[in-house]
C-alpha cells in the first residue's frame, strides 16, 4: 500500500522532470550551451495557460496554445539575442541564459504578482486500481508525457527533422556540406525546448500551485537530471528522471524526507562514477 | 558718492520694499514671539508615529489598524491626555517594505521628532525600522511575529504585541490537549522558522501528555508532497500540524486530498490567505487555523467593536489600539516624553502587578492616585517578558467549512 504511493510519486516526479530536462539536454547537444532559462519558460508557459484559461477554454487546449506560444517566445529570443553569439563559444549563450532566466522570472512577477495562483482543476479523489492509488489527473498527466516522450523520440529517430537535427549536433560543418541550414535545426530545437518546458511548468503547476519561482525550485535537480541522462541524450533524460525520481521517493523508507533533494546528486555522484557521461553515452543530440 | 539723480529713485524703490519686507519682519517676530513661550511649555501636542502597513501585502491589515489607532487617540484626547496634553498622531505607510519603511522611520524620527513609533506589521519591515528606533532611544512598537526579532530585541526598546512564533507552536499543543488529541504528526517545511516552532509545540505537547508520531520535513523545490503525507498519516495521528508558508501548505492539502486520506490539518493562520483557501478547494475543507487572538469580552475590546462594527475580528486593530493607549499611559506614569524613560514605564503600566485598568481614563486617574497600573487590553492581558515579547497571549481556531471561515474555539492566555 505504502510502496505504490511511493511509487506513483515517483513516476509524477519523473513525468514532471523529464519534459524540461529534455530541453536542456537537446539545446546542450544541438547549441552546446546549458541553457538556465528552461525553468523560466517552465514559468512562463504555466502563466500564460492560466491567462487562457480565463477565456473559459478547457485546461488541454489552454496547455497546448500556451506550449506552443511559450516555443515561439524561445524561437524569438534564440533568432534575435542569441544568434548574435552562435561562434562566440560556450561562455556567451550561458551567460545570456542567465539573463533571460532573471527577465523571464521579474515580468512574470511584473504582470502576475507575487501571489499563489491555481488552475481551475479542482483536486480530485484518486481510484484506487489493482492497489494503485491514483486521481485522474495523476493518470492523465502520465500519459500525456508518455505520449510527448514517444513523439519526440520517433520525431528525432525517423523524420528528416530528426535527422537534420542529429547531423548537425555531431558535425555541423558536415552538416552544412550536405544541405542542412544549420539556422533553422537551431531554430527548431528552440522552438521544442520552450514548448516542452511549458509543458513540464503546466504539469508541476497542476500538481502544486503557480506562482514566479515555479521553476526556479526545480532547476538544481533538473540540471541533475540532464547530466545525469548524459547532456545531449533525449532516452537518457527520460530514464535519468524516472531513476532519480524512484531513488528519491524511495529514501523516505530509509532517510527524513529533507535529504530527497541531495539524494539526487548522490545518485548523480555514484553514475558519474562508473560512467563518467552519464547514462547514455552522446556525442551529441542522440534519440 | 551716490549719483544724486539716481538717489529718489532708489530711495523710492527702497522705501517700498522695505516696508514690505519690515512689515513681514515684524509679522513674524510677532507670531514667534506668540509661539515660542507656547512651544517651551510643555503644553504642546505629543507627537506620536503610526508607521503602518496601508498598502501592499499588509494593507487590509494596515487600514484596520490605522482606523483602530485613532479610536485609542480619540479616547485619550478626551480624557485630556497624558500629562494633559494632546497626542498627536503623524501617519506613515511603510507599503509593507522594508525599504519604504525605512524611509518613512527616517522621517517620522528626523523631520516630525516623533516620540515613540507603533504599528510594524511584517517582520521584515520591524527588523528594518529597529536600528533606526534604538539608535535614537525611542520606542517601537510592533505586530510582528518572526522568532528571530527576539535577537533585535535584546538591544531593547522593541515591543510585540502579536505572539512570537514559538508561542504559536505552543497554542497548537494547548488546543490539541484542550480537544484531547493526543498523536500528533507534524510535516515542516525545511527552513529555520519550522525548526524553532515546532520544538516549541513539542515541548508544550508532550507537557500536556501528547505524543508526537513523526516529524517529516520536505523542501520547497518538491515536484509532489504525496510521499511526506503517506508517511505521516501512516501511524493514524489525531491530527498533523503542518509548518509552513501558503504555497506549500497548499500542496501538502492537496497531495493529501488526492491520496484519498482525510486528516485533521492544523496550520497557523498567518500562513492561509483566501486565496489558499479558493485554490486547495475540497482539499482545504476541514482545515483548522490558529492565528493571534483578542480579549473578546475586555472593555476595551467592546469599545473597539462598537466603532468598528461588530461584524469583523480585528486581531491586528486591537493590537494598534492597545499600542497606542500604553505608549499614553507609559508618557503619563514616567511623567516624561523621552525614550530611556519610556522605556523603563511602559512595564509599570503593561502589568502583571498593579492595579487592574482596562481604558486610558482609568489609567491615567489611578496613576494620578500614585498607584501602579496594569492595563489589560483589547488583544489581551499584555505583559511582557525581559526581551518584550508578549508573554501570554489570546489565540483563536477557526475553520474552513465549504470554503468559509468561521470561528470554532479559543485557546485563551497561553504562556511562554
Amino acid at each position: 500500500m505504502e510502496l505504490s504511493i511511493y511509487l506513483v510519486s515517483a513516476l509524477v516526479s519523473a513525468a514532471i522532470w523529464s519534459l524540461p530536462a529534455i530541453s536542456i539536454s537537446l539545446i546542450y547537444g544541438v547549441l552546446r550551451y546549458p541553457s538556465f532559462a528552461i525553468p523560466e519558460f517552465m514559468t512562463l508557459g504555466a502563466y500564460l495557460t492560466l491567462v487562457l484559461c480565463g477565456f473559459s477554454m478547457p485546461i488541454w487546449l489552454a496547455g497546448i496554445l500556451a506550449a506552443v506560444c511559450t516555443g515561439l517566445v524561445a524561437l524569438a529570443v534564440d533568432q534575435t539575442i542569441f544568434r548574435s553569439v552562435r561562434r562566440a563559444g560556450m561562455l556567451p549563450p550561458v551567460l545570456l541564459s542567465l539573463g533571460l532566466m532573471l527577465v523571464i522570472q521579474n515580468v512574470v512577477r511584473f504582470i502576475w504578482g507575487n501571489g499563489n495562483l491555481q488552475f481551475p482543476v479542482a483536486p480530485m479523489r484518486p481510484f484506487n486500481i489493482a492497489g494503485i492509488i491514483i486521481t485522474p489527473v495523476q493518470l492523465g498527466i502520465l500519459a500525456v508525457v508518455l505520449a510527448v516522450l514517444a513523439a519526440v523520440f520517433l520525431a528525432l529517430r525517423y523524420t528528416s527533422f530528426g535527422r537534420a537535427v542529429r547531423a548537425t549536433s555531431t558535425n555541423p560543418d558536415l552538416a552544412i556540406v550536405t544541405g542542412v541550414q544549420p539556422e533553422r535545426v537551431y531554430g527548431a530545437v528552440l522552438f521544442l525546448a520552450g514548448a516542452l518546458s511549458a509543458g513540464g511548468g503546466i504539469i508541476l503547476a497542476i500538481e502544486t500551485s503557480l506562482n514566479p519561482l515555479l521553476g526556479w525550485r526545480v532547476l538544481i535537480p533538473l540540471f541533475a537530471v540532464a547530466i545525469l541522462g548524459g547532456l545531449g541524450s533525449v532516452v537518457g533524460a527520460a530514464l535519468a528522471a524516472l531513476l532519480v525520481g524512484l531513488a528519491s521517493e524511495l529514501s523516505l523508507f530509509i532517510l527524513p524526507s529533507s535529504y530527497k533533494t541531495a539524494l539526487a546528486f548522490l545518485v548523480l555522484t555514484l553514475v558519474l562514477l562508473v560512467r563518467p557521461s552519464g547514462l547514455i553515452k552522446a556525442a551529441g543530440a542522440r534519440t | 558718492m551716490i549719483n544724486p539723480l539716481l538717489q529718489p529713485i532708489a530711495w523710492r524703490a527702497l522705501s517700498r520694499r522695505s516696508l514690505l519686507a519690515t512689515c513681514f519682519g515684524a509679522m513674524c517676530f510677532a507670531t514667534a514671539l506668540a509661539t515660542t513661550p507656547v512651544l517651551a511649555d510643555d503644553q504642546s501636542e505629543i507627537v506620536l508615529g503610526a508607521l503602518m502597513p496601508l498598502s501592499g501585502s499588509g494593507g487590509p491589515f494596515g487600514q484596520e489598524m490605522l482606523a483602530s489607532a485613532k479610536i485609542a487617540l480619540e479616547e485619550i484626547n478626551a480624557a485630556g491626555g497624558p500629562l494633559g496634553r494632546k497626542i498627536k498622531l503623524i501617519e506613515e505607510n511603510d507599503e509593507t517594505n522594508p525599504e519604504a519603511a525605512v524611509r518613512a522611520a527616517r522621517k517620522l524620527v528626523e523631520v516630525d521628532k516623533v516620540k515613540a513609533i507603533f504599528g510594524t506589521w511584517a517582520s521584515s519591515v520591524t527588523l528594518a525600522v529597529a536600528p533606526i528606533v534604538q539608535e535614537k532611544g525611542i520606542i517601537l512598537m510592533s505586530n510582528s511575529g518572526a522568532s528571530r526579532i527576539t535577537e533585535v530585541q535584546k538591544k531593547g526598546n522593541i515591543y510585540r504585541l502579536e505572539p512570537d512564533d514559538l508561542l504559536f507552536g505552543k497554542a497548537y499543543a494547548e488546543y490539541a490537549s484542550q480537544q484531547g488529541w493526543k498523536k500528533a504528526a507534524v510535516l515542516g517545511l525545511n527552513v529555520p522558522f519550522t525548526q524553532t516552532t515546532v520544538e516549541a509545540f513539542k515541548q508544550r505537547f508532550s507537557e500536556r501528555g501528547g505524543k508526537i508520531t513523526s516529524f517529516v520535513t520536505y523542501n520547497e523545490e518538491q515536484t509532489t508532497f504525496i510521499t511526506e503525507v503517506a508517511r505521516a498519516l501512516s501511524d493514524q495521528p489525531d491530527f498533523v500540524h503542518i509548518s509552513g508558508y501558503e504555497p506549500d501548505i497548499t500542496a501538502v492539502l492537496k497531495a493529501a486530498y488526492q491520496s484519498g486520506a482525510s486528516a485533521r490539518f492544523i496550520v497557523p493562520g498567518f500562513a492561509v490567505s483566501a486565496d489558499l483557501i479558493k485554490n486547495a478547494g475540497p482539499a482545504a475543507d476541514g482545515l483548522l487555523l490558529v492565528e493571534e487572538g483578542v480579549s473578546e469580552d475586555s472593555p476595551a475590546y467592546q469599545r473597539l467593536a462598537e466603532h468598528l462594527g461588530k461584524d469583523h475580528y480585528y486581531s491586528f486593530g486591537a493590537q494598534a489600539y492597545d499600542e497606542l493607549t500604553l505608549l499614553a499611559l507609559a508618557i503619563e506614569a514616567a511623567k516624561s516624553t523621552d525614550g530611556a524613560a519610556l522605556n523603563k514605564s511602559i512595564r509599570d503600566v503593561s502589568g502583571p502587578e498593579g492595579t487592574k485598568v482596562t481604558s486610558f481614563a482609568e489609567g491615567i486617574a489611578a496613576l494620578r492616585k500614585g498607584e501602579r497600573i496594569n492595563y489589560d487590553g483589547a488583544s489581551g492581558p499584555l505583559d511582557f517578558d525581559q526581551d518584550g515579547n508578549i508573554a501570554q497571549a489570546n489565540f483563536r481556531v477557526s475553520q474552513v467549512k465549504d470554503g468559509k471561515t468561521t470561528p470554532v474555539g479559543n485557546i485563551s492566555e497561553v504562556k511562554f
